[in-house]
């Protein structure tokens, strides 16, 4: 498996982290972009569904106003009188104004039959309009441009018993003020626009407008306008056209300023992960570098020294306690170590003595053998067994005998050189492996000893006992193996020893293979 | 255009009537009078009186005091008041008193700005006829004539029969209308209108009319005693068969009581009873 560092993981998820955010907001941003547009969108087609309710509205209601005055019986009378005996159409203007004049319109038209104006003689470009209707049996209502502006006109005919007296025409001027009123409920604006040029809009300034459409798309001061077309039938084939616009401007400039609102978001949330990242990474990799490291160490066999932090987190409290087990492990390796050496020392030395033992001869020898074989010197073994041993155990015990040999190889400390190596090799026999120019130095040397340890008495309790030692010397052979000489020196040696204990004791006898070399000689107590 | 229906005023129910009250109500002509002498009626009837004829949805019209009347009951009375006599044969078809206050002088009118004044009564019946069509004919403008009427109550006798005897004779092209305030406001309209009206009627400061002399004379009780002023009409009160004291007091009261007199004055009615002795 491949290795990847807590940091590495770390940047891998705070950059998953910062790629999720993006991606959220992108997703985000275009799905409110999408929404947006959309619902504006539709609100438009909602709001040209209630315009045209509202164009709706205002037609049913004119054409109510028309039907009011055209059903009245009193207006057909009048009708009748008037076109019956040919007079003024005066009293029709007055039954108008009494009746009517509360109606809310800009304009009413009275037409005799033959389409000629008996009420609102003023108003002869509407009549004109109406003139040029071919067919007006039912009512009607029509859009027409006249001098006045733009206006709806509801067209209803005065009918008695079938026959048509006349006909009325109300109308109302959709104006600036109307397309104002408009624009409170909509909030959007309006455009009444013929031949492409605008005749009247609710924009402030809109000289320089030039109705061109892209799409339903018509930009105006550099503001784009969402547009639909407000139906208006109408009899004349140059009227106006009503044009209903949102602003897609506004709605970007709002997209804008979410987009701006998200992006400070999205930057704050990865500055954020990343300061974040950096703090982990900070607070949590020194501490782990450092235990990684000291972990590498102690794998190495090594167990150092760990700073301990003041802790304040997990980490620290890890660090802490791995520097504990660090200290505890110390102290144990050292009570090992101790143990093991002391495991050491008694496995080669004799408990009693604290000299070396046999186990310990054998294992050292073949250094000493080697040694003196390179350095051509001549290697001896002296060996030493205290005389009558046995009768002190068994006179004055066991106790008596250990202290006896506690003294005696204090005796062997005091007489050695640094350079020999002192063995007890079992009961009260020792051995001394010593490098000597000749058997007569080897001799003295053990001589020396014997006297040492004759002279020394030793105490015990209230008892005061003598001591003496007999002792044989051997020679090593070269050029045989160092068991072998080895074997062969301890064999000669005690061969002499026991030629010593057999002469009378309290004496030291060189093996005579060895002697003959210079002298053959024993030295006792009494040379 | 003539509307031929005859003007059919709201019925009135015995459901709704009041109770503890004398409730009267008929035409607007015989309501003025009773109006007028409303205090003397209910000091003569001891009981107050509820009058409807002009502002109330109950009356208006001749057939709705016939209605009225016929309400009457204990506890409920009441009697109604017309301004078209009444058959022989509806009084006995409807079991009805009819009780005669008045002879009211039906005023022909004429547009303010007419310069017209006086006409003769056949003048008057040719024009409502539609025999003269213009007002030069009779000395007036070069102007057409439009006929105003008020047909109403059709099947009873007197009243603008007294003009005309029957609806088909007069003029076809002319403008029928259904009150008394429709007939003044068309004439005001009309330059050259003609339409006619009870004397009781008050017109309004506004109305462009005037009333003319029917062969010189002025439509005044005085003319109509002498029988010389020829167009009028009878104002009556009605009561079931069974009236109650205080209902014929106050008819009584009506008919003869010194208020009523001076009502009549004041709108130049000839009183039909001669008034109470002290």
């Amino acid at each position: 498996m491949q290795f990847r560092s807590y940091r590495a993981k770390l940047v891998i998820y705070m950059a998953m982290l910062i790629v999720f955010l993006s991606a959220t907001f992108i997703y985000s941003y275009t799905y409110i972009q999408r929404v947006m547009l959309d619902e504006s969108n539709n609100h438009l087609v909602r709001l040209k569904q209630l315009l045209n309710g509202h164009l709706n509205s205002e037609r049913s209601e004119l054409e109510r106003y028309a039907a009011i005055v055209a059903q009245d019986l009193r207006v057909k009378e009048y009708m009748y009188v008037i076109t019956g005996i040919g007079g003024s159409s005066e009293p029709l203007s007055k039954l108008y104004e009494r009746e009517f004049g509360w109606l809310p319109i800009d304009r009413r038209i009275i037409l005799n039959g033959s389409r000629q104006i008996l009420v609102g003689r003023q108003h002869k470009d509407l009549a004109a309009a109406i003139q040029k209707i071919t067919d007006i049996s039912n009512n009607t209502t029509f859009y027409y441009q006249g001098k006045m502006g733009l206006e709806m006109v509801a067209l209803a005919s005065i009918k008695y018993r079938d026959n048509i007296l006349g006909f009325v025409a109300v109308s109302r001027l959709l104006n600036r003020a109307w397309l104002e009123k408009k624009k409170r409920i909509t909030e959007g604006e309006f455009f009444l626009v013929r031949n492409k040029q605008v005749l009247m809009t609710t924009l402030s300034d809109f000289r320089n407008i030039q109705f061109n459409l892209n799409k339903n798309k018509l930009v105006a001061d550099s503001v784009a306008y969402r547009i639909y077309q407000i139906d208006l039938p109408g009899i004349s084939s140059d009227k106006p056209e009503l044009w209903f616009g949102s602003s897609e401007t506004e709605i970007i400039a709002k997209l804008d300023k979410h987009r701006s609102t998200m992006l400070g978001l999205l930057v704050t949330g990865i500055i954020g992960v990343l300061v974040l990242g950096l703090l982990i990474i900070r607070n949590f990799s020194r501490p782990l570098k450092e235990i990684r490291d000291i972990t590498r160490q102690v794998v190495a066999g090594e167990l150092p020294h760990l700073e301990k932090y003041k802790a304040t987190n997990e980490f620290e409290e890890l660090s802490n306690n791995f520097s504990d087990m660090l200290k505890a492990l110390r102290e144990q390796q050292k009570e090992i170590e101790e143990t093991h050496r002391s495991l050491e020392k008694s496995a080669i030395t004799d408990s009693l003595t604290g000299l070396y033992n046999r186990r310990y001869m054998h294992d050292v020898f073949p250094n000493l053998y080697a040694t003196a074989e390179r350095a051509g010197q001549f290697l001896y073994a002296i060996i030493l067994d205290l005389d009558y041993f046995k009768k002190i155990n068994d006179r004055y015990g066991h106790l008596a005998g250990d202290q006896c040999l506690t003294s005696f190889s204090d005796i062997l400390h005091q007489t050695t050189r640094a350079s020999d190596h002192l063995f007890r090799l079992g009961g009260e026999e020792f051995l001394i492996l010593s490098v000597h120019n000749n058997v007569i130095e080897a001799a003295k040397f053990a001589d020396k000893i014997r006297a040492r340890v004759e002279k020394t008495p030793v105490a015990y309790t209230n008892i005061i006992m003598k001591l003496t030692l007999s002792g044989g010397i051997s020679r090593m052979v070269h050029g045989a193996t160092a068991e072998h000489a080895l074997k062969d020196m301890l064999a000669r040696a005690d061969a002499a020893l026991y030629e010593a204990k057999n002469s009378g004791r309290n004496r030291i006898c060189i093996n005579p293979d060895d002697a003959s070399h210079n002298t053959s000689m024993a030295i006792n107590k009494s040379q | 255009m003539a509307e031929e229906a005859e003007h059919c005023p709201m019925p009135v129910k015995a459901d709704n009537h009041p109770t503890g009250y004398i409730t009267g109500a008929g035409a607007h002509f015989s309501w003025i009078i009773f109006k007028s002498m409303q205090q003397d009626l209910e000091k003569a009837a001891g009981q107050k009186i509820l009058l409807y004829g002009k502002d109330s949805m109950l009356g208006q019209g001749c057939n709705a005091g016939i209605r009225n009347a016929k309400l009457n009951g204990p506890g409920k009375e009441s009697f109604g008041f017309v301004c078209c006599p009444i058959s022989k044969a509806e009084i006995a078809k409807k079991k009805i008193i009819v009780y005669p206050l008045a002879e009211e002088p039906i005023l022909i009118l004429v547009n303010q700005s007419n310069p017209v004044s006086n006409l003769s009564k056949q003048q008057v019946r040719d024009i409502f006829s539609g025999k003269i069509k213009n007002w030069k004919e009779v000395g007036g403008n070069d102007l057409p004539i439009v006929v105003v009427t008020r047909l109403h109550c059709k099947s009873r006798p007197g009243h603008w029969k007294t003009i005309l005897p029957d609806a088909k004779d007069f003029r076809k092209l002319r403008l029928n209308v259904s009150s008394a305030d429709e007939m003044v406001k068309r004439v005001s309209d009309f330059e050259g209108a003609i339409g006619h009206t009870g004397s009781t009627w008050e017109f309004e400061s506004g109305n462009k009319v005037k009333h003319i002399k029917i062969d010189g004379l002025k439509p005044t009780a005085e003319n109509l005693a002498k029988r010389k002023y020829p167009f009028y009409r009878v104002l009556s009160a009605v009561t079931d068969e069974h009236p109650s004291e205080s209902v014929k007091r106050l008819i009584h009261e009506a008919q003869t009581g010194k208020a009523f007199f001076k009502v009549a004055r004041q709108y130049h009615l000839l009183p039909l009873n001669k008034p109470a002795t002290e």
